[in-house]
């Protein structure tokens, strides 16, 4: 194989068969997703199309200004490193068994995120439901600010650098980390942890994380 | 190594190469050491493709194609299972029974503090087997689920003063139908046999405390308790024996 | 002098017993001996910062404590700054200094404007110096193997621009009839890189795709630097010097073609095997499957045609450094090629998907067969370039064993203990933290054969670098650093 011209055309066109097969495919095939409500019905016109339903709410939801900054924060930390979001169907792996989420998810759950943020390691569980688990916010703080409080034998790294230990003013803090009594992970006495403004947004995207909706071509089963 | 190399001149391209490099004569000693063992630039040779290995490939690329025909899901947008049957209408709704759905709320959100065992942490968490907090009026477990529990608590004789966050709306929001299942299930597992808790009775409940942003306390537990909800009672040796004997032993224990 | 030369092509006009050859490649070595040295020195430099980082994740995979205080250095930063490190500073900087060595021999063009070269590697390290800062202050895109922070990237484009229009511009005006197999796969390489780079850093940085539409793209880009950047180079390489080194032709021309056309059309499909499971249409993943195992064609190929051209001549090989370490390059590759194709296999993937074993295979390709090869490749191509030899056959020895001991023991662990996460986590009646717990021996595991590696970077580093400078004392030495003491010259 000699010819500089045949040559490069078998090459560019080597890469451009998958180029086209998987990018620009999938691009069209679902990059004009929208928006949709959780069921579809026949419409009146024609039996035949579906159509929304009026009225009701629109999923994925849109995301929400403060989760977004949180977000950010989550990109800046790598968490993605160890953190998937996505949840694999029913027979496939244990993800709906373990309370991950109530369904697989699906291309439409992702067209409204700025970065898709799917991840490809379980260091630890996946998030994609997070917010939908019953962890509250305050829980998430502690396990932030040092996973072992929460999860003991975790190997997250702790985050205590999103918290700020300073001495109680007076009344203590109405967002300060509740500790448990003689915790060994607690301030010193007369010291609270608070959350940074950072550790607040982190902690609200992640409650924002919610599966909690059905897609016309994934709907909630159990 | 140290002959003087000869200047054969094929092309005047050589030649103005050798010239160059003789400008470096020092160097060339050096050069020829290295070059004068290396071996001859690569070449292929011309041996024919294995026969096997075409067959092989012929082979990957049938079964190739078959995979692709048969687990593409028509290539729709929509199909996210290898095994999509576009015929196969909307699936339905799987229903689980109330004990099996309580059985995996509990492992993965009761089971780190109370235990698979249901025996809790001497100390930090109170145990669920054989507790008759558990087994008594259903309203007690369901208070207790939706606006959660604080305060000391004597629980099989021992006290425990923790936290119990509320899972209601108002809380960590469990579905109804979560709550009913997981209070069946520990209802029931353990030895413990009480009653099913259905949906509606959980429903009920959530209503009445909807409003309610305070956790109980253990002494509020068993006060101005609605009557028992009409669910057939489950049958087992231990309820045979002795059905009425825990609703007065409730009533009974209640500051116990 | 040297061993008898093959005997099927004595008459060869590349012989190197033809005085004219041997000149040219003086020529072309000494043309390309500066830039050459600087990408080497930069690949080394970077090898040990990536290694640094690299002990850092390992502790900190099984000890979250270990350096926790520190937001800078917090597992996901450091962890991308590692593959960072490693596959653009390492990786990158070696491909420009072998690649475009091997590329510039067999074009037989010595290079003209090397100064060009030399700037775009300064750029180049210094976009990926702030590249990698920018990522440990908390700027990474967290887009895998595109985390160098939109600041740095045009830098490094436009770096890469100007090496690899040099590598195209030799290949263009090369001499002589014969395109041999090693230059399509460098020539291939470097256009395929650039496109693969910027169409990941516009549809998912710059101008974001819908949805999923970056996934694909992420793992088409990302899959392909591994199948389409760093392969063909550590191809090329090993094509270049197994027969090199040997004196004999590569077994089969026909094999080697149907081997790089193989590669071109059904690597660049496999990338989607990242996402078997995930939220995408199952044609996408269903095609990926079939190239990820469609790819056991242009390994066998590439297996056979290395095998068979070292039939034989083991004790060559294991003698000489630089076969040494490039016939280990290309076993793993065989092996890792296996193993990943056996991976895209839906039953196995939802095993391995998620875990450690991923990271295993990742290493086992990125190291024990890229830059196992590019190890092999700096051996031969130093003395060439210095025109002195390795100072220290002890050296290279510990080099290998610390090497060939430590990613095996890395490769194993991490792909046993992955295993058995997997299907930990696969059974729901096992707490999740239970997954976690059992993995850290291997973990542990992991960060021993980080060290092992750690002794064989420096080891190299030494030897290399007491190469470069202490002149006089390795000058006089006549013959090549061989790996036994036989006193028969022959391969290097």
């Amino acid at each position: 194989m000699k010819n500089l011209p045949l040559l490069f055309c078998g090459i560019f066109f080597a890469l451009a068969f998958s180029f086209v097969g998987l990018i620009l495919s999938s691009h069209i095939q679902l990059g004009s997703l929208t928006q949709t409500t959780e069921t579809l019905v026949p419409s009146d016109a024609d039996e035949t199309v579906l159509v929304m339903v009026e009225g009701d709410p629109l999923y994925p939801a849109q995301p929400v200004g403060f989760a977004q900054q949180g977000k950010d924060v989550y990109i800046s930390m790598g968490c993605i490193y160890c953190h998937s979001q996505q949840v694999r169907r029913a027979d496939f792996g244990a993800d709906i068994d373990r309370g991950w989420g109530p369904r697989q998810t699906v291309p439409r759950d992702y067209i409204l995120q700025d970065r898709v943020l799917l991840g490809t390691m379980r260091t630890g569980p996946d998030l994609a439901h997070i917010g939908g688990r019953p962890l509250n916010a305050d829980w998430h703080h502690l396990h932030l600010y040092n996973p072992q409080i929460t999860s003991e034998g975790s190997t997250m790294p702790p985050y205590a650098f999103l918290y700020e230990t300073r001495e109680i003013d007076g009344a203590p803090s109405a967002d300060a980390l509740q500790f448990a009594v003689d915790s060994e992970y607690g301030p010193d006495a007369g010291y609270e942890v608070v959350p940074t403004r950072r550790a607040k947004a982190l902690v609200e995207y992640l409650l924002s994380l919610k599966i909690n909706y059905s897609l016309p071509e994934a709907p909630i089963l159990e | 190594m140290s002959e003087e190399e000869k200047t054969p001149e094929p092309s005047s391209e050589s030649r103005e190469s050798l010239e160059h490099a003789a400008m470096q004569d020092g160097d060339m000693q050096d050069v020829h050491a290295q070059l004068m063992r290396e071996k001859e630039e690569p070449h292929e040779g011309f041996s024919p493709v294995p026969i096997f290995l075409m067959f092989v490939f012929a082979a990957l690329c049938f079964w190739g194609g078959v995979y692709l025909v048969e687990h593409s899901g028509g290539y729709r947008w929509d199909a996210y299972s290898p095994d999509f049957d576009p015929n196969a209408g909307a699936p339905k709704p799987v229903e689980i029974a109330l004990f099996d759905r309580g059985a995996k709320v509990y492992r993965n959100q009761c089971a780190q503090c109370h235990q698979a065992e249901g025996l809790g942490v001497p100390g930090v968490y109170p145990p669920l087997a054989g507790s008759d907090w558990v087994t008594g009026h259903p309203q007690v477990t369901a208070r207790i689920l939706i606006s959660g529990l604080n305060g000391p608590i004597v629980v099989k004789g021992n006290t425990y003063n923790g936290n119990m966050p509320a899972f209601g709306s108002s809380g960590l929001a469990l579905s109804d139908k979560d709550i009913a299942g997981v209070i069946t299930y520990i209802r029931q597992e353990w030895g413990n046999s009480a009653s099913d808790v259905t949906e509606e009775t959980i429903a009920e409940y959530s209503n009445l405390y909807a409003g309610r942003s305070t956790p109980w306390q253990a002494a509020e537990l068993k006060e101005d308790l609605g009557p028992i909800p009409e669910v057939a009672p489950l049958v087992t040796e231990a309820t045979e024996a002795a059905p009425a004997v825990e609703g007065e032993a409730a009533t009974k224990e209640a500051a116990h | 002098m040297s061993a008898p030369q093959s005997n099927t092509q004595n008459q060869s006009p590349y012989s190197s017993a033809n005085e004219a050859v041997r000149a040219e490649l003086s020529v072309i070595d000494a043309s390309i001996r500066s830039a050459a040295l600087f990408f080497v020195i930069s690949a080394i430099t970077w090898l040990m910062i990536g290694t640094v980082f690299a002990l850092l994740t390992a502790f900190k995979s099984h000890d979250p404590d270990f350096a926790g205080a520190y937001e800078f250095l917090t597992f996901g930063r450091v962890r991308s700054a590692h593959l960072n490190a490693m596959a653009l500073g390492w990786g990158n900087n070696i491909i420009f200094a072998v690649g475009l060595w091997i590329m510039a021999r067999l074009c037989r063009a010595p290079i003209n404007h090397k100064g060009i070269l030399l700037i775009a590697g300064v750029f180049w390290n210094i976009g990926l110096t702030v590249g990698i800062v920018g990522i440990l202050m908390g700027d990474l895109t967290s887009v895998e193997w595109l985390e160098i922070p939109h600041y740095a990237t045009p830098l490094l484009a436009i770096s890469y621009a100007l090496i690899g229009v040099w590598g195209v511009m030799a290949f263009r005006f090369r001499k002589g009839d014969h395109v041999y197999v090693s230059q399509w796969y460098i020539l291939a390489a470097l256009f395929w890189f650039p496109w693969l780079y910027v169409v990941a850093q516009i549809m998912i940085i710059w101008f974001p795709a819908r949805g999923v539409v970056q996934s694909v793209t992420n793992w088409w880009f990302a899959h392909n630097v591994l199948g389409l950047w760093l392969t063909p180079m550590a191809l090329a390489t090993a094509y270049y010097l197994i027969p090199k080194v040997l004196g004999r032709p590569i077994y089969s021309y026909y094999l080697s073609v149907l081997g790089f056309w193989a590669l071109a059309i059904f690597y660049n499909w496999a990338g989607v095997h990242h996402l078997i499971g995930g939220p995408v249409p199952v044609w996408l993943i269903s095609a990926g499957i079939v190239a990820s195992i469609m790819m056991v064609i242009p390994v066998i190929v590439v297996g056979i045609n290395h095998h068979m051209s070292v039939v034989g001549l083991h004790k060559e090989v294991w003698r000489s450094p630089t076969l040494r370490f490039i016939v280990f390059g290309a076993i793993s590759y065989t092996l890792v090629s296996i193993i990943g194709s056996t991976m895209a296999l839906r039953t196995v993937n939802e095993v391995t998907h998620f875990t450690h074993f991923t990271v295993g295979h990742a290493h086992h390709g990125v190291y024990a067969f890229f830059t196992m090869i590019m190890f092999g490749g700096v051996y031969y191509m130093m003395p060439r370039l210095l025109k002195r030899e390795w100072p220290s056959a002890t050296l290279i020895k510990l080099h290998f064993w610390a090497c060939a001991l430590g990613i095996t023991i890395m490769v194993v662990a991490l792909q046993v203990g992955g295993w058995i996460q997997g299907l930990e986590m696969n059974n729901a009646e096992i707490p999740f933290i239970d997954t976690v717990q059992n993995t850290i021996p291997w973990l542990k595991a992991r960060s021993v054969s980080g060290l092992f590696l750690t002794v064989g970077h420096i080891a190299f580093a030494i030897n290399f670098f007491w190469m470069l400078f202490a002149a006089g004392a390795v000058r006089a030495k006549q013959g090549p650093t061989l790996l036994d003491d036989s006193k028969e010259g022959g391969a290097a």
